[in-house]
C-alpha cells in the first residue's frame, strides 16, 4: 500500500534527527537507569538492605496516620522540635536513614534529609519516588 | 475505458467546495498541531522523558529513546501532511501516534495516576489528563475526516 | 495555494498565544515572626486567542496557590496568588510553580518564589553525640544571633548531670559557643540542653539541643 510505503520512509527519516538529539541535544535525557541525584536511592536498593534502616516520613502528621511504610517515624519539619528528640531516641549510628514522602515530585524529604546531614546524623538517603514507589512495589 | 482518468478526477471534484475547505482546514490544523507539539518537545527532549516515565507504561531506556524519535516523527508526518507526495504516509502516521497518545491518557486515567505530586492536595488543580483526552477525541475524528477525503 | 498560506498563518499564529508575566520571579526577605509569605504573579494574555489556564503546580505542599478563573480573552490580565507556608523552614528557599496553559501547553512556566528566612537564633549543630568507648573529648555547639534579633543568650544548661555544658559569649549578644562533655561515655545516655534567652521580656523563648551516647 502507498500509504505504508510513504509511513515507513518518515518513520525512517526521522531516525537522522533523532541520532543527532541524543548525542548532542544539550538538554537530551541522561540513558542510564534513571540517574539517581545525590543521595537518593530506589526503593529495590534500600529493601535488599534488610533489617538496618530507620524509615523516616517527612509528611504531614495527617498523612502519617493514615498510613505509612511499617516501621517508620514521623520526621517533619513543621513539628521539627517536637519531632526530632523522639527520632534521636530511636536512631542509632549503625542504622541507614531513609528518608520518604509522598512522590518523586515532593521535596520534603530532602528538606528534612538535609536538616539531618546538617545535625551530624550519617549516612541518610532519600526515597526515590516516595511513597508512592513504596505502595507500588511489587 | 477511461478508468485512470476518470477515477481521478472524479475524486476531486466530487466534493462541494464548502466541504473542500473544510477538508483544508482540518488538514492544516492537524498538521500544525503535530509540527508544534513535536518542536516543543525536541526542544527539551530529557524533560518529555521525565513526563513519558510519569506515565509507567515503557522502562526508563525506552523513555529515552521515545523522547529524541517521537518528537522528530510528529514534526516530519504534521508537515508532510500537507504534501501531495506523501500525504498518505503523513496521514497514517498521525493517526497511528493519536491512537497511541490516547491509549497512553485512558490508561494513565483508569489507572489513576497522578501525573502530579501527590503532596499538594489543598492547592489549585485542574482537569490533568481530561482534557488532553478530549483534545486527542477531537483530532482522530480529524484523522477520520482526512481518511474519508482519500477514499 | 493562497488559500493554504493565509490558513497556514492563522492557525500557527494562534497556536502561540501567550501569558505575559509581569514579575515571574520574586524575592522575600521574612522577618522571624513571619510565618508565611504571600507573592501575587500578574499576566496578561498577550496573544489573539483565549487562553485557559490548565494547571498551576507547586512543588510542595507549603506552596498553595489561588487562581480567580480560568479562561482569560486576549488583552485580559489576572493574577496568580501563592502562598508559601514556611512551617519550620529557615535559611533560603525557593519555590517553583509551574503553570501550563492550552494552548502552548507544552510550554509551561515556572515562576519562582523565593524567601530569605531569617533564623533569629541558629543553633548549629542542634544535635551532638558519642559512641561509648570513644574519647570523650567536648564537642562544641554554635549559636548566632541575628543581627535584628534583641534576644541574647541567658543561660544554657544540661538536664542530666552526666552531660556538662559550658557557654562562651564570643561576640557579645551575637555569637556563642557551648562546650558539651560528657564525664562518662561507657554507657548510653542521653540528654537535653535547654538554651535559655532573655527575649521576649516577659516570656523568654527557651531553644533545645540534644545530646546523645549511643552504643
Amino acid at each position: 500500500m502507498r500509504a505504508l510505503r510513504q509511513a515507513l520512509l518518515i518513520f525512517l527519516a526521522a531516525l537522522v534527527p533523532a541520532g543527532l538529539t541524543a548525542a548532542f541535544h544539550p538538554r537530551r535525557p541522561a540513558w542510564s537507569e534513571d540517574t539517581l541525584l545525590p543521595g537518593e536511592e530506589k526503593l529495590q536498593t534500600v529493601l535488599a538492605w534488610g533489617s538496618g534502616v530507620l524509615w523516616i516520613d517527612a509528611r504531614s502528621s495527617k498523612e502519617y496516620e493514615a498510613e505509612h511504610v511499617p516501621g517508620a517515624i514521623l520526621l517533619n519539619l513543621e513539628d521539627w522540635e517536637q519531632l526530632f528528640p523522639r527520632f534521636l531516641d530511636q536512631w542509632h549510628p549503625e542504622e541507614k536513614v531513609v528518608v520518604y514522602c509522598s512522590s518523586t515530585a515532593c521535596e520534603l524529604s530532602h528538606e528534612v534529609a538535609e536538616r539531618l546531614k546538617a545535625n551530624g546524623i550519617s549516612p541518610v538517603y532519600v526515597l526515590k519516588g516516595g511513597w508512592e514507589a513504596w505502595k507500588n512495589r511489587k | 475505458m477511461e478508468e485512470q482518468k476518470v477515477i481521478s478526477t472524479s475524486r476531486r471534484t466530487r466534493w462541494p467546495d464548502l466541504v473542500r475547505l473544510g477538508f483544508v482546514l482540518v488538514r492544516v490544523t492537524l498538521g500544525a498541531l503535530f509540527v508544534l507539539a513535536g518542536a516543543t518537545k525536541a526542544y527539551d527532549p530529557g524533560a518529555f522523558a521525565i513526563e513519558i516515565q510519569r506515565y509507567q507504561l515503557v522502562p526508563w531506556i525506552l523513555a529515552a529513546l521515545i523522547s529524541v524519535y517521537l518528537p522528530w516523527l510528529e514534526m516530519l508526518s504534521g508537515a508532510l501532511l500537507l504534501l501531495k507526495r506523501f500525504e498518505r504516509g503523513a496521514l497514517l502516521l498521525t493517526t497511528l501516534l493519536l491512537v497511541i497518545f490516547t491509549l497512553a491518557l485512558a490508561s494513565a486515567m483508569f489507572r489513576g495516576l497522578s501525573i502530579d505530586c501527590g503532596c499538594f492536595g489543598k492547592a489549585f488543580t485542574a482537569t490533568g489528563t481530561t482534557v488532553p483526552l478530549l483534545r486527542n477525541l477531537l483530532l482522530l475524528l480529524f484523522t477520520g475526516v482526512l481518511w474519508m477525503e482519500s477514499r | 495555494m493562497r488559500t493554504l498560506l493565509f490558513l497556514l498563518c492563522a492557525f500557527t499564529s494562534s497556536a502561540f498565544g501567550q501569558l505575559a508575566w509581569d514579575n515571574p520571579e520574586q524575592t522575600f526577605n521574612s522577618k522571624p515572626q513571619d510565618e508565611s509569605v504571600v507573592a501575587k504573579y500578574r499576566f496578561t494574555n498577550k496573544g489573539n486567542e483565549t487562553i485557559k489556564i490548565e494547571n498551576v503546580a507547586t512543588s510542595c505542599g507549603c506552596t498553595t496557590t489561588a487562581l480567580a478563573k480560568k479562561e482569560y480573552a486576549p488583552g485580559e490580565s489576572g493574577e496568580i496568588e501563592a502562598k508559601f507556608t514556611f512551617a519550620g523552614r529557615t535559611g533560603r528557599q525557593e519555590k517553583a510553580i509551574t503553570v501550563t496553559t492550552s494552548p502552548a501547553s507544552q510550554q509551561p512556566t515556572v515562576l519562582r518564589l523565593n524567601v530569605n528566612i531569617e533564623e533569629p537564633i541558629k543553633i548549629q549543630p542542634q544535635f551532638v553525640f558519642w559512641r561509648v568507648g570513644e574519647q570523650p573529648d567536648p564537642k562544641t555547639i554554635h549559636i548566632a544571633v541575628a543581627d535584628d534579633s534583641p534576644a541574647k543568650i541567658a543561660s544554657v544548661e544540661s538536664d542530666n548531670p552526666g552531660v556538662k555544658v559550658q557557654l562562651t559569649e564570643l561576640k557579645p549578644g551575637k555569637e556563642y559557643e557551648v562546650q558539651v562533655t560528657p564525664a562518662s561515655v561507657s554507657q548510653p545516655g542521653a540528654a537535653t540542653l535547654l538554651i535559655r534567652t532573655d527575649y521576649p521580656h516577659d516570656n523568654p523563648q527557651t531553644k533545645y539541643a540534644y545530646v546523645r551516647i549511643n552504643k
